[in-house]
């Protein structure tokens, strides 16, 4: 790789970056009873040339040198013919670690397709064997390794790798006319899945599900959200907002409210890069640069955003080590996004109101949130009616409505942190300004 | 790029032959060299200038009615015969008891050849000359009448974009049946978006032009400038209106907004893999009728209208079919890729697509868009007494019973047969099933509507798609809003 840059410095560019990253894939999974398994390998290279601040970036889906030696004259040429980026500044430099952080498991080396395979076979037996109401639709189990490399004209030259393991399943219930769907997963970076677990709470879900009853008035109460709910509510909104992208480029409310109290004095968010066990912790961000933890809202004041090293350098900052690509952009995007816990168990939220609505799952439409704004305008398919700490009645869906940011100055904060496939590290929350109908 | 294609087809032929030494009933190659062209202009600057290049090979080999899949990116040789000895491999382990359709094997080369201009061919100076002109109109021209120039003290440009893209290529499918086809993809468009503020309020516009034809209509000028002109007029009659009445109410649907009935909703329900697992209440709603006359629904690679997405050919290999969904409110059946076509003792209806070599296929949806009805559409909008026009589709979601929720960003209230004051962000709920028995009126003519931005996304697989339809007229529908 240092010889291709060379390479793209010789030809004509000023700045030139190289990515490189190999993934592996394995899958195995059910469509009904039909058992689908398959696995790929993708090679990825990206290239950025800067010539007279003027940038141009690749996306090779090959490692080939002649490939990547054509796209870069390529890019050389688009970028004599690009107007320059004023706001450029300039590629990252090295700069060590917060600290190491491991995010490679040598206890998932050892899984191969045929254990992925077994283990899907013998989850659907065991679905199938839970009620005869239930109906699987899907289990999947998702095994990724990952490495990758950047090098750069200043000097940047890091490698990092990490794996995963994933498992998702979607389960339908049937009785009668009565039919309900949900869904249920679990990320780790063990073999230790807890599968069973995983299907017994989500078909006892779909089948509390079908016995869904209309709420025949207009609520305005207490919404006791779980930490699917609050955190696919939050990712299409705050964490689109707090990018240093969203501030310069004119779409982030909060852009000039940096030191202001925005929310409940209840409320501590970070952007934990280092996160033990984290997803998204690395030593590194994608264009080299070391993760770290960014503190957001602290007791409820607006302290930072997330910046890459160029939107950190538009503002005269430093990079918070949050540049994530997807094939050519480099983006700005949480690692690991966390919520300080509160005191309370579930339990004691629930019984802390007389009545309360409580949502499960990620609400449909959730990624249509108005994040420019906050409005939010959803529907809760998962809902219960909890009266003086008791769960009451299973609702059938509602609209639920009102404006995200206002709704963060009056919350309360359980204990229940769970890890969420948003990233986001949330316990649950109590909101008190949604309205649902 | 055709030598390299050609380099590509000669090892896929030699994949299959090595296939079939090593024990494989049945053996397909399908390799992929396509294109991706983005430009984004922001804020008064080139933000994006990119080029994407997709080069893989996935390799679907049979084995005893069992199926293993394996991909590989890079045309490294190595690497391809690895990913044969995987899929061979994931074959034996997977015993899954599948069986494929048996399809006529195609000797074939389509590509769309009505336009002028194709991407590669157009300089990068040309492109951004164009994306300039739309800047330029999103601030130039008079949106308003009261108003000379957007910039005036009352009123910011708080973002503006437009951005290009291009995606183009082969794709080659290959098996040992015979099926030796490719495929010419191209698919072009420009999508603008404007915010702006006034007196404290603010608007989002955005408009977008995509077609398969080429770049012959990203080049005209009158094009260009209505892009830019109406997103800022968009954003700024957003800026000035307020929510739609909540509540049930008379919804006129645009093309667009139809479309996503069609395509988001009733689409996936009538794919033949949710049929198979019972996932849809459809699987057993043959033959029976589910909505008004004005309701019929069609799923096409190659529909009559321009600006379609051109899907002539599946990533099987198996050349598209115009697959009727609903006729005059009758349910008549099924969206299918081979393996399901086989499980129903049917034909294929080039439904089995992949969103690229590295994933398999299954049955997605190419332009899905509800048929013309009899109606004008000044005709549609003087018989209604009060409602909603409802347009510019945001997305939204659907569950397999039929329960959805759009957003759609801008409409009007309709009053004793006229357009009045503009509404924003109309939510729209409700089931599909319950909602084609309300649809009274389509007009007669079709718009269809495709982006290269994003797709539709299906079992972690994002494909090209095209949606649209008439403007559907629903007699009650659900709005969420304020």
């Amino acid at each position: 790789m240092e010889n291709i840059i060379r390479y793209a410095l010789s030809n004509g560019a000023d700045e030139a970056e190289i990515f490189t990253r190999y993934t592996r894939v394995n899958e195995a999974r059910t469509e009904g009873d039909k058992l689908k398994n398959d696995s790929k390998i993708i090679i990825e290279t990206v290239i950025r040339i800067v010539v007279d601040k003027s940038i141009t970036t690749a996306y090779l889906t090959t490692d080939s040198g002649d490939v990547i030696r054509d796209s870069i004259n390529d890019l050389i040429s688009l970028a004599k013919n690009t107007p320059p980026d004023p706001y450029w500044e300039g590629l990252p430099y090295p700069k060590k670690p917060v600290k190491h952080v491991n995010a490679w498991s040598s206890d998932l080396e050892s899984i191969d397709q045929e254990l992925l395979t077994n283990l899907t076979k013998k989850d659907l037996e065991y679905m199938k064997s839970k009620d005869n109401r239930v109906i699987p639709v899907s289990i999947k189990y998702s095994l990724y390794s990952t490495g990758y490399k950047v090098v750069n004209s200043n000097g940047v030259n890091i490698e990092d790798r990490s794996n995963g393991l994933g498992y998702f399943i979607d389960v339908k219930a049937k009785d009668g006319n009565s039919e309900s769907n949900t869904f249920g997963f679990k990320r780790s970076k063990t073999r230790e899945i807890e599968s069973e677990k995983v299907i017994d709470e989500t078909v006892n879900r779909a089948l509390e599900l079908l016995k869904g009853v209309k709420l025949d008035k207009v609520y305005k109460g207490p919404v006791l959200m779980d930490p699917l709910a609050v955190s696919s509510t939050l990712y299409f909104s705050l964490a689109r907002v707090i990018t240093g992208t969203a501030v310069q480029e004119g779409y982030s409310p909060l852009a000039k409210r940096l030191g202001e109290e925005i929310s409940d004095k209840r409320l501590t968010i970070y952007d934990d890069g280092l996160l033990e066990n984290g997803w998204n912790t690395r030593n590194y961000d994608e264009e080299g640069y070391p993760q770290q933890k960014t503190g957001i809202i602290v007791d409820g004041k607006l302290v930072g955003f997330i910046h890459n090293t160029y939107t950190a350098r538009r503002m005269g900052v430093e990079s918070t080590g949050n540049a994530r690509r997807r094939e050519s952009m480099i983006r700005v995007d949480i690692t690991n996004l966390t919520i300080k816990p509160g005191s309370k168990d579930l339990d004691r939220l629930m019984s802390s109101y007389d009545e309360l609505i409580l949502v499960r799952n990620m609400p449909m439409g959730a990624h249509t949130i108005n994040y420019m704004t906050g409005s939010i305008n959803m529907v809760g398919t998962e809902l219960y009616y909890v009266k003086k700490g008791s769960i009451e009645k299973v609702l059938k869906p509602l609209t639920i409505t009102g404006n995200i940011y206002e709704a963060l100055t009056d919350i309360e904060i359980g204990n229940d942190v769970e890890d969420t496939f948003f990233n986001i590290y949330t316990p649950s929350i109590v909101f008190t300004k949604f309205t649902l109908a | 790029m055709e030598d390299e294609l050609g380099y590509l087809i000669d090892y896929g032929h030699k994949l299959i032959k090595k296939g079939e030494e090593k024990g494989v009933d049945w053996i397909e190659v399908r390799i992929e060299n396509t294109r991706y062209e983005y430009i984004q202009y922001l804020n008064d600057r080139v933000k994006e200038a990119n080029i994407n290049r997709y080069i893989g090979v996935g390799i679907r080999v049979g084995i005893d009615k069992s199926i293993g899949f394996s991909s590989t990116s890079s045309h490294d040789i190595n690497r391809m015969e690895e990913a044969l000895e995987e899929a061979i491999k994931i074959a034996r382990l997977s015993n899954n008891e599948i069986t494929l359709s048996t399809e006529k094997a195609s000797k074939k080369r389509y590509e769309l050849r009505n336009y002028r201009h194709h991407p590669r061919d157009i300089s990068f100076e040309e492109k951004l000359d164009a994306i300039r002109k739309i800047y330029e109109s999103i601030f130039e021209v008079s949106p308003r009448k009261d108003i000379a120039k957007v910039k005036t003290p009352d009123i910011e440009i708080s973002l503006a974009s437009v951005s290009y893209g291009a995606y183009y290529g082969d794709i080659i499918v290959l098996t040992n049946e015979g099926v030796d086809v490719s495929s010419h993809q191209i698919l072009t468009g420009i999508r603008t978006t404007v915010i702006v503020e006034e007196a404290g309020k603010r608007g989002d516009g955005t408009t977008y032009l995509g077609t398969s034809r080429g770049m012959d209509k990203l080049l005209e000028e009158d094009n260009l400038v209505k892009l830019g002109v109406e997103a800022t007029q968009h954003a700024l009659e957003k800026a000035g209106s307020s929510f739609a009445p909540a509540g049930r109410q008379v919804v006129i649907a645009a093309p667009g907004v139809s479309g996503v009935f069609a395509h988001e909703s009733f689409g996936h329900m009538s794919e033949g893999d949710f049929a198979l697992s019972k996932s849809t209440p459809l699987y057993d709603k043959i033959g029976e009728t589910l909505g008004t006359e004005y309701v019929s629904i069609y799923d096409s690679g190659i529909p009559p209208y321009e600006d379609s997405f051109y899907y002539p050919v599946d990533s099987e290999g198996v050349e598209t079919k115009t697959v009727t969904l609903v006729e005059k409110g009758v349910f008549k059946g099924f969206m299918h890729s081979r393996e399901t076509a086989a499980s129903y003792g049917v034909d294929s209806t080039g439904n089995g697509r992949a969103e690229d070599y590295s994933h398999p296929q299954i049955v997605r949806m190419r332009n899905t868009y509800f048929g013309p009805g009899d109606w004008g559409y000044e005709e549609i909008i003087k018989e209604t007494k009060y409602g909603i026009l409802v347009d510019d589709e945001r997305g939204g979601q659907a569950n397999l019973d039929g329960t959805f929720t759009f957003t759609a960003s801008r409409g009007y209230i309709i009053k004793n047969g006229e357009i009045k004051e503009p509404v924003r962000d109309i939510i729209l709920t409700g089931n599909i099933l319950e909602m084609l028995k309300h649809v009274d009126a389509a007009t007669d003519k079709v718009e269809i509507l495709t982006l290269p931005f994003g797709g539709c996304g299906k079992d972690g697989q994002s494909v090209y798609i095209g949606l649209g339809g008439p403007y559907l007229r629903i007699a009650k529908l659900q709005i969420g809003g304020k």
